[in-house]
């Protein structure tokens, strides 16, 4: 029997979907009756985060951001399908803002270090409605999910346009010239890189940090904005997604083999909009918060978001 | 998780001399030295090059692998970007302060994925081109010269759309390889690329000027052939403004060329390298670029 804790780290930009997961992954190890990789083998000494989390979840209202002030880990043991096979993992709740500060800074904190060195592997999550793209010659944009959203969803999308929009077109003429430097010259700062980017500088820093093959777990969350509600796709599809909106960390994934494995996963914890009253209807209407979960990828079933995990774990 | 000290992670800006050194020292590392006029268009050369692989998963045969400089390509890409509408794209003067730094794009090929090349860029801006052309002592010192694997002369194309600015574009281009080559800069380790860069202003300028780019291009690299391990033509457009001509165009070979030309030399013929340390390990890492 392996009872040694590990960690897997559960990390992305900010608003990339990791308590949501969290909280769902909580109620479905500890109150699901159905299929699952992992079951929980027994309840942790302080449950009060999970459940905290997870009581917001089942009320369909938005996790409060997780900042630097509230991260929390939590150890949950785990029974795999062999008999005795237990394993501990600490996943903590950890601020996306810190590894955005971290890839401007080129600094983390030393526990935080720690844990990525030390992690099982690395659950790296992305949420599709905040992905900012930025090409030469192209109009800087969010990548466009107008086809599945709802009008409040749509209306945030334009602002977020029409700021990137017009922060390009308040670049002054006289910007261009050598006598003026700040506007075009000096106000780049790794924070306006094109999350593509800001992912590969990410995953390049981890593998840095960290020695042997490491497992990659690429998280899409609000697969539903992607999939429809029903889910129904083909478990290659999040990693056809991946190849379509983020091509640079595609290509740094796949061409990174002797340093990294990876599996992409689509994960809808969330089910919906919490913002969107018809949303919240339909989702207050299901019978089980089971029906509420979306999980698409390779050996997955269609509602267990315990899958990664199995799979960083290296749970038979 | 808040608490504790913070460690110091691998920057991401551009290299400098002796960190490039640590790839410039292996087998399937290229030094690129791209060198021209200001406003020749090569950082909004190298910036689109870098882009073509955030486009899609993979170029001209080829797939991003690394880079360790991500934060000095980005600044030069959004540089590019914030300036596409322009007439003349101005990135230049973005890498003006860091003459003697490399940027790095670490590629595989599409067939041979394990396999990786690491390409670093280095340049010689407009100023550094000019005392080139004047001076044989600074022909003499420029940085990474004999280490190049490829040389890159950039013709602007926007001056060889200019009846009254083409002459001397390819004047000063002449000198420079002229001087480089009685330097013994470059030489027979080296492949010369002559680039037309802003071909889309050439179309624009009509038939006159696309046959002036291509005459006078042939001229140069015939004038060095016989003294370097090869030349080689190409026309791009970084940033196009022209119908039919995407952007991007004329990258692919350029790439292509970048990668798969090149000459193996032992280090002992490259004279000018050093090896301070008679440890393997140290060996690598010292090399000296001059």
């Amino acid at each position: 029997m392996n009872t040694q804790p590990s960690s897997v780290l559960l990390t992305g930009l900010p608003g990339s979907g990791k308590t949501t997961f969290i909280a769902a992954l909580w109620w479905l190890v500890t109150e699901s009756s159905g299929t699952l990789a992992l079951k929980v083998s027994a309840l942790p000494e302080d449950a009060e985060h999970l459940n905290g989390i997870m009581g917001t979840w089942l009320r369909l209202k938005r996790q409060e951001h997780t900042s630097a002030g509230n991260e929390r880990e939590s150890a949950l043991s785990f029974q795999g399908s062999t008999p005795g096979e237990i394993r501990t993992f600490v996943v903590p709740d950890l601020a996306g803002d810190n590894v955005r500060e971290a890839i401007s800074a080129r600094a983390w904190q030393g526990t935080f270090d720690v844990l990525v060195a030390s992690a099982s592997g690395i659950m790296l999550f992305v949420h599709p409605r905040v992905i900012h793209v930025d090409l030469i010659g192209d109009v800087p944009a969010l990548v466009d999910l107008a086809a599945n959203e709802s009008p409040d969803e749509l209306a945030e999308i334009e602002d977020a346009r029409d700021a990137m929009e017009s922060s390009q077109e308040e670049v002054p003429e006289e910007a261009t010239s050598e006598s003026t430097p700040a506007m075009n010259r000096e106000a780049w700062s790794p924070a306006d890189m094109p999350t593509d980017a800001q992912l590969v500088d990410l995953v390049q820093l981890f593998l840095s940090r960290r020695v042997g093959r490491t497992r990659i777990a690429l998280i899409v969350s609000a697969w539903d904005l992607i999939a429809g509600h029903d889910g129904a796709e083909a478990s290659d599809a999040p990693k056809e997604w991946l190849r379509r909106t983020l091509p640079l960390l595609t290509q740094a994934l796949e061409t990174n083999a002797d340093d990294l494995e990876h599996r992409v996963y689509g994960i809808s914890a969330q089910g919906g909009d919490f913002g969107d009253p018809a949303e919240v209807e339909r989702l207050s209407g299901l019978l089980r918060p089971l029906e509420r979960i979306i999980a698409i990828g390779p050996d997955c079933e269609p509602h267990d978001l315990s899958a990664p995990l199995k799979w960083i774990g290296g749970f038979a | 998780m808040t608490s504790g000290l913070f460690v110091e992670l691998d920057r991401a800006e551009l290299l400098d001399g002796p960190e490039a050194n640590v790839l410039a020292g292996g087998p399937d590392c290229r030094v690129i030295i791209l060198c021209g006029p200001h406003d020749a268009g090569k950082t909004t050369m190298l910036a689109a090059l870098y882009q073509q692989f955030c486009r899609a998963d993979r170029f001209g045969g080829y797939r991003f692998k690394r880079s360790s400089t991500v934060h000095a390509l980005e600044r030069i890409a959004y540089q590019a970007r914030v300036n596409s509408g322009e007439d003349e794209p101005q990135t230049e003067r973005t890498l003006a302060s860091q003459s003697g730094k490399y940027a790095e794009l670490t590629v595989v090929r599409d067939a041979q994925p394990e396999k990786a090349v690491h390409l670093l860029f280095g340049d010689w801006w407009g100023e550094t081109y000019r005392q080139v052309r004047d001076s044989a002592e600074r022909a003499r010192n420029l940085p990474g010269a004999r280490r190049a694997d490829h040389l890159v002369v950039l013709l602007d194309g926007g001056a060889l759309a200019d009846p009254l600015e083409r002459q001397a574009a390819v004047s000063e281009a002449r000198q420079v390889l002229r001087r480089l080559l009685e330097a013994q800069a470059i030489g027979i380790q080296t492949h010369v690329e002559i680039v037309v860069t802003k071909m889309d202003l050439v179309r624009r300028a009509g038939k006159a000027s696309i046959d002036f780019a291509e005459l006078m291009s042939k001229e140069l690299a015939d004038e060095v052939s016989a003294k370097v391990a090869s030349t080689s033509i190409h026309q791009v457009a970084a940033i196009s403004r022209q119908p039919g001509m995407e952007a991007g165009f004329g990258l692919p070979a350029l790439l292509r060329r970048w990668v798969e030309d090149h000459l193996q030399f032992p280090a002992s013929e490259l004279s000018p390298i050093r090896v301070t340390s008679t440890r393997n390990f140290d060996r690598t890492a010292t090399v000296q670029l001059r």
